[in-house]
């Protein structure tokens, strides 16, 4: 009898870059979301806890991926709308939502009075 | 201005109510995020890409003294000091904590303001002329049509969910400045040859990523029918626009896949339908109301002035920067003796559309002083003060000035309309004011712009146009490349009586060539243009895309 599941790195997964609304399974993910009271950009971390800083957020890959988004999106106490975004090993943003990350990590670009943790994007 | 009646307050202050109820029940888990969000974007309160945003509605963009100091009261206690200008002649705020909405809220209900039909798939704000009211040639004052329409639309539970958001723009010269053709509904206020006033009306304009301009279907309607023909218009678009696909649902598709003549024939038939039911079952307002909503508009009573001015005289010889600033953002008023004025949100290197609290006070303080206490935003992202006599303008003059509102640049290339594009946009694909601060920077000398004259840009940093692109003399729309920014111009587009659709002229251009690129066409503008009085539009209809063209692509191999 063969294995019939599908394969979860070729599963279409929830990413929101500019108009894109779905994108590959494939490499590395960290789940980040909008804090519901405030509105501020947050990250899912190894804990099961959210963080404003991307560098506290946990980078998994495969059905490990869909798994912490799905339990991500129990957490609607704190968190709207997450999905999946690419990150490289040194939890950078990645892929094609790679500047639309940045700006969300670091703030408007335009407003270097309103950045974040980070520095700005260029 | 209208103000609002026992219904109106006691709606919005419900409204206000009903919405903290909302709220209350999100946090403490009693509805889910699915059931929330349709309830908050009801409220104009969306969610971008580091915060909320609350789109606060400006009926037709009219303000009052006190209700900029109340949004500038909001920018202070509950956002990070500055308002923005929509292109629907909107504010929006850009962080609000969900939390403190209701309270927001509440404090705009105290003077007539809510975010109620700033989102969602209903009858948008109604826009129109800025300088209505004020306008030497208009027929009539656009606002009152505006301000019936607000009431006719509001909460209207026909057209609460209308397949696709729903746009209707009403000018009242024939020069149109509230971009008509490029909406649901546009509606020219025009006199028939007995000399009474009407409407010529347009439907199926509009932009985004199939932009139309729209088609006049009918060229006098009695003033006294427009709700049964508007009705008529919304119940043939209700029936038949398409709900399965999100990018072929504005009224625009409906009456390209209908046809002109078809969809206007189906209007008319809804429209005896309503001319049957006689005066007692239509849905026409009676002239007593319309006469009760004009009384809302009869504006200041500005009395005759001497049209020659000696301290205006006085100023334009001794004040050069006054004198620029006069030469583009002082217009016509229909009384002699006033002017209006454009309040540039343009200056270099802020972002388009941008007002901190500290100017909005000062601008409520100077339409006080000086302005007859009354203030306009405008869909070009700029305000307005309709009425400003002259003997006031440079006292005027140097008080904007000195808020930083005195940027002489109204209509010339500096003066730019941009998308929060992906600064703050959730849709967005590319950055819009980045590119807006740079064309800025570029052209900074205003002696250099005013040689060159009008020229509107406009930037989108995607397909859904917000930056009216479509429309700009010189657009530039914003497209991702796998991951990176890109940008698209087009050229010859325009939002007038003469409105049309920008031609796309070649490759996208990277961030780095496309400031280059806005420099070139400009260059090669001056190069053609017949005399300096040949505006850059009137030039493009002359010799076509092909001259700039080769100047923006000569280099490509």
């Amino acid at each position: 009898m063969s294995d019939a599941r599908p394969d979860p790195n070729r599963q279409p997964v929830k990413i929101q870059a500019g108009g894109v609304k779905k994108g590959k399974n494939q490499g590395l993910k960290v789940v980040t979301a909008n804090d519901l009271l405030t509105g501020e950009v947050i990250y899912f971390t190894m804990d099961r806890q959210w963080s404003v800083s991307l560098d506290e957020a946990h980078a998994v890959e495969g059905q490990d991926a869909l798994n912490l988004l799905t339990e991500a999106a129990l957490d609607e106490a704190t968190a709207v709308g997450p999905y999946l975004m690419d990150v490289e090993e040194d939890l950078s943003p990645s892929g094609r939502g790679r500047l639309r990350e940045l700006i969300r990590e670091t703030g408007p670009t335009i407003h270097p009075e309103f950045a974040r943790a980070k520095g700005t994007v260029h | 201005m209208y103000v609002y009646d026992e219904y109106d307050r006691a709606m919005v202050l419900d409204r206000v109510e009903e919405f903290r109820g909302q709220v209350q029940r999100r946090l403490s888990g009693a509805i889910t995020e699915d059931e929330f969000k349709p309830l908050r974007l009801m409220n104009g309160l969306y969610l971008q890409l580091h915060a909320y945003m609350l789109r606060v509605a400006v009926p037709y963009g009219t303000l009052s003294p006190h209700q900029l100091r109340v949004l500038a009261s909001v920018a202070r206690d509950y956002d990070r000091g500055y308002a923005h200008v929509s292109t629907r002649q909107n504010f929006q705020f850009n962080w609000p904590k969900l939390k403190d909405v209701p309270d927001i809220l509440a404090r705009l209900a105290e003077a007539e303001m809510h975010g109620i039909q700033t989102s969602g798939n209903c009858i948008r704000n109604t826009t129109t002329d800025p300088f209505a009211g004020a306008a030497k040639d208009e027929v009539e004052d656009p606002r009152v049509t505006c301000e019936a329409i607000r009431q006719w639309s509001t909460f209207h539970p026909e057209f609460s969910f209308l397949p696709r958001k729903f746009k209707i723009a009403v000018t009242a010269t024939a020069h149109d400045r509230a971009a008509i053709q490029v909406h649901d509904i546009g509606l020219e206020i025009v006199r028939n040859e007995a000399g009474e006033a009407g409407y010529r009306v347009l439907v199926g304009g509009g932009q985004g990523r199939t932009p139309h301009i729209g088609h006049f279907i009918r060229e006098f309607l009695p003033k006294a029918e427009l709700f049964s023909y508007l009705e008529a218009i919304l119940r043939v678009y209700n029936l038949h626009g398409r709900r399965d696909n999100l990018y072929k649902a504005r009224i625009k598709i409906l009456v390209s896949e209908m046809g002109v003549e078809a969809f206007a024939k189906a209007v008319e038939e809804e429209f005896e339908h309503f001319r049957t039911l006689g005066p007692g079952g239509s849905v026409d307002l009676p002239p007593t109301e319309w006469k009760r909503i004009a009384s809302h508009f009869e504006g200041p009573n500005l009395s005759p002035r001497d049209t020659d001015s000696a301290a205006f005289g006085d100023a334009l010889g001794q004040d050069k920067g006054f004198a620029q600033w006069v030469r583009t953002n002082v217009h016509p008023h229909r009384q002699p003796g006033y002017v209006s004025v454009t309040v540039s949100l343009k200056p270099q290197g802020k972002p388009p559309g941008d007002i901190t609290d500290d100017q909005l006070e000062a601008l409520a303080d100077i339409a006080e002083r000086h302005g007859y206490g009354d203030v306009r935003t405008t869909h070009e992202q700029n305000m307005v003060l309709p009425h400003v006599a002259l003997d006031d303008l440079h006292t005027a003059y140097q008080a904007l000035s000195e808020a930083g509102l005195g940027t002489a640049n109204h209509g010339l290339v500096s003066d730019i309309i941009a998308c929060p594009g992906l600064d703050y946009c959730n849709l967005a694909n590319t950055r819009s004011i980045p590119v807006a601060n740079r064309i800025q920077e570029r052209f900074a000398d205003i002696e250099q712009q005013q040689a060159i004259g009008e020229l509107k840009v406009k930037i989108s940093g995607c397909i859904n146009a917000c930056g009216h692109h479509h429309v700009g003399h010189i657009g530039i729309l914003g497209v991702d490349k796998k991951g990176e920014e890109f940008y698209q111009l087009t050229l010859g587009g325009s939002a007038d009586e003469n409105a049309a659709i920008g031609d796309i002229v070649g490759r996208g251009l990277s961030t780095e060539e496309v400031v280059d690129a806005v420099e070139r066409v400009v260059e090669r503008y001056l190069e053609l243009r017949g005399s300096p009085e040949e505006r850059f539009i009137e030039a493009y209809r002359r010799v076509g895309a092909e001259p700039f063209k080769e100047a923006l692509y000569a280099d490509a191999v």
